[in-house]
């Protein structure tokens, strides 16, 4: 093989490559899983809690994913009700960026209860299963594993295969023009080899073929990237909402021995970085060095935090890290307020992981390895006592100390 | 849960308060006005966890000038639930030790408002020597001195090898008791010992000077310099003598009011502005306070001159270096694991006024 052959070979696998790389996001795959709705429901079924019911249902979801070559489920809120007819229910499923859906009822009683199976296919527009079940003894709430659900999975996982793109159209398929509205400049992925930018006016187009799932993903700096599955059948028009990103971040924290502390986070809009101010007091808090288990001393520290998200804003967790000076000040009993004489001021550096707990509430985790500079080496070394062991601190002589151990841990409000 | 006891361990695994010395901090203003002889420690607890508090009384210095001063070795004096015990410590190749010989005071009924022992460091020729006085309103008669001497640089730590010791105090004078004692600085190498005897309501001050053999005073040929009434029917006065024996201030304890008189030889005059009990009459003749913390200074009309918290510190004794002479302070820092840290400040007599809080 010459080297003009293998050239060609190499580029004609660069592109084959960046056609199957962009093209992953413009349509479903080959023979891509199907998406499935489901929804479960409790009819008049004595002696089971709600409690257990969302046991039951997330055992029924995990049996449909774990099966093989079976549809992808998306789980229907349990507290929300499934609507009751078919137009609404394959509305749902087309919001939910789903191509049929599965509704399951369980009734009946403890001992024996019965389950409704009721499913419908989006793309053939038929139902294709309408059937119930009834068992002779009561769930194993208590050992759920042993529930395999085989009456109804295999059923439901031959039913809806993966399929190839073409499945997709009922007919010759059919170039829709979608118009998409967003805040100009924002940048949509996930529906053309390019993202698309939208434009002054707020909109920007893309011929798709219709029907078939879709998902993309908006981006603009000040605004949460937006994340969106759909289902694409005619329509012409799409709205796509963008929230502004949280500017301002409080923290409610606990430093090491549950030595509570808040700051305030200025997340700066045009790229991820933040500014973050800080304070922690030392009045209360676990000591499990000072021959107690409680300890209160008047001590607190200011921390001011330059740092960085590595991980995008609409990711289930975040990444991040910074570094900044931190200055302690006392207010000692017979004495005035002042600088700490021992260990007056620090360099913090972080790394956080931080993921959603409830809406704009976040929870999050800091390893905060600490230097700090000391005027009193003679008497910080004697404060660990007279067998030299300085831990958690690492003292280098003439005026640092080190403590690699450091961690803040709690919870982030995002206004 | 799991995932709460994640975070969990880590947590407690590194739960401990960062190093801090509230001692530290609230002294700072004041020991930047003062000369820092030296950092001494860290010393276990005498007493391990018993111990409520430690006072630090260096060695008295025999450095003639006070940047030639070093903090080697000096006597602790720890509190105890129920008593007070003295031992020796000093500073060998490596770290800090302390005295086998430990001497312990039982504070059985004992006054708040007077000490039922006063140690005072003595002027140090080749040992390092402590009196400890005790003096009990309860039973005048039984009042004594002890002498403790250790060997410099490292002991051993002992009662003074004397006949007598501990001695009566009743033994220095003409078998008065003795109600108060001073201890005053002449020069860097010896003290002058005043004492207040009492005999039926008649006060009397003596002078003595520290015996070298048989017992801590001499018994016999002690001065009697004047006698004095005194101004009501108790058993615990504070009494000091001006360097030049013109002037005396008697103080007493009435009913948690501190009364201080001065009596120049004829007649007494009360001095209403000194409210605080006077721990010393400096060689400038001013007197000082430390009650609850506070240095107070006054002059010798009795005239406030000056008050700045101590932050902690604690008065330790005046003493000459060279010809001038200085005050002494002592820090005591505590830490965890029943550790101490002392530091030791010295700061000229005459700058004493001008202290800032």
């Amino acid at each position: 093989m010459n080297r003009k052959c293998a050239s060609g070979i190499a580029v004609a696998c660069l592109f084959l490559a960046a056609q199957w790389i962009f093209a992953e996001d413009q349509a479903p795959d080959q023979n891509a899983p199907r998406r499935i709705l489901v929804a479960v429901e409790k009819g008049w079924l004595p002696g089971y809690s709600s409690e257990e019911m969302a046991i039951l249902q997330r055992s029924f979801m995990t049996a449909l994913s774990d099966a093989e070559g079976g549809p992808s489920p998306v789980a229907y809120g349990l507290s929300k009700g499934f609507p009751g007819s078919i137009k609404d229910r394959n509305k749902a499923a087309r919001d939910a960026g789903a191509d049929c859906w599965l509704w399951v009822k369980f009734s009946g009683f403890r001992s024996g209860p019965s389950i409704r199976v009721v499913s419908y296919d989006l793309i053939y527009d038929i139902t294709t299963f309408d059937f119930s079940r009834s068992r002779h003894e009561a769930f194993p709430i208590m050992d759920i594993s042993r529930e395999r659900w085989d009456d109804i999975v295999p059923l439901i996982a031959k039913k809806y295969p993966a399929l190839g793109p073409l499945a997709y159209s009922r007919g010759p398929p059919a170039a829709v023009t979608l118009t998409l509205r967003a805040h100009p400049g924002t940048l949509i992925a996930g529906l053309s080899p390019k993202p698309l930018t939208v434009g002054p006016d707020g909109t920007t187009s893309v011929d798709l073929p219709s029907p078939a799932p879709y998902a993309l993903r908006a981006t603009l700096v000040g605004y949460v990237p937006t994340r969106k599955a759909f289902y694409l059948d005619g329509q012409t028009e799409m709205t796509v909402d963008q929230v502004k990103s949280p500017w301002l971040y409080i923290d409610a924290a606990a430093l090491d021995g549950l030595f509570p502390g808040v700051s305030a986070t200025y997340a700066v809009p045009i790229f991820p970085g933040f500014v973050r101010v800080g304070y922690t007091t030392f009045r209360a808090g676990l000591a499990l060095n000072r021959d107690q288990f409680l300890t209160s001393l008047p001590l607190s520290q200011f921390t001011l935090l330059l740092g960085w998200y590595a991980s995008p804003e609409d990711s289930a967790t975040r990444f991040y890290a910074g570094a900044g000076p931190l200055l302690r000040v006392t207010l000692p009993p017979e004495g005035t307020f002042t600088i700490d004489h021992l260990l007056p001021w620090g360099i913090q550096c972080i790394a956080g992981w931080e993921f959603g707990l409830a809406g704009s509430l976040h929870a999050f985790f800091e390893f905060a390895p600490t230097l700090y500079s000391t005027p009193e080496p003679d008497i910080l070394k004697a404060s660990f006592g007279t067998d030299s062991i300085t831990l958690p601190y690492l003292l280098f002589p003439p005026s640092w100390a080190l403590n690699p151990f450091e961690l803040r841990f709690g919870v982030r409000w995002m206004l | 849960m799991k995932l709460c006891l994640l975070l969990l361990l880590p947590v407690v695994i590194v739960a401990c308060a960062p190093p801090y010395s509230a001692e530290l901090n609230s002294s700072a203003a004041l020991a930047h006005q003062m000369t820092l002889l030296g950092t001494f420690g860290p010393v276990n607890s005498p007493d391990g966890n018993s111990t409520t508090a430690i006072k630090f009384l260096p060695v008295k210095p025999t450095a003639a000038t006070i940047d030639a001063l070093t903090v080697q070795s000096g006597f602790l004096v720890s509190e105890n639930p129920g008593r007070e015990s003295l031992c020796f410590a000093y500073q060998d190749s490596s770290e800090v030790q302390t005295s086998d010989f430990r001497q312990s005071f039982p504070l059985a009924g004992a006054d708040p408002n007077y000490p039922l022992y006063e140690y005072d460091v003595i002027a140090t020729t080749t040992t390092a020597n402590i009196l400890v006085f005790h003096l009990d309103a309860a039973s005048i008669g039984n009042n004594t001195v002890q002498l403790f001497t250790a060997a410099l640089p490292t002991g051993p730590f002992q009662s003074a090898p004397l006949t007598t010791n501990p001695q009566f105090l009743t033994s220095i004078y003409g078998s008065q008791s003795a109600l108060a004692v001073q201890v005053l600085p002449v020069s860097s190498a010896t003290d002058k010992f005043n004492f207040l005897l009492v005999n039926t309501g008649i006060g009397s001050e003596v002078t003595a000077a520290l015996a070298a053999s048989t017992s801590v005073f001499p018994t016999s040929g002690n001065t009697l310099s004047r006698s004095l009434t005194l101004p009501a029917s108790a058993n615990r006065f504070l009494d000091y003598r001006s360097p030049d024996d013109t002037l005396s201030y008697l103080g007493y304890n009435s009913g948690g009011q501190w009364i201080w008189s001065r009596w120049d030889g004829s007649s007494m005059l009360p001095l209403g502005g000194v409210t605080h009990r006077i721990d010393a009459l400096l060689t400038d003749g001013d007197l000082i306070s430390t009650q609850d913390g506070t240095l107070t200074i006054y002059d010798l009309n009795g005239t406030e001159v000056n008050s700045v918290s101590l932050g902690g510190m604690q008065f330790c004794y005046e003493a000459y270096v060279g010809t001038t002479p200085y005050v002494f302070f002592s820090l005591s820092m505590g830490f965890p694991h029943e550790n101490w840290l002392f530091r030791v400040y010295a700061i000229p007599t005459s700058a004493l006024r001008d202290l800032k809080g």
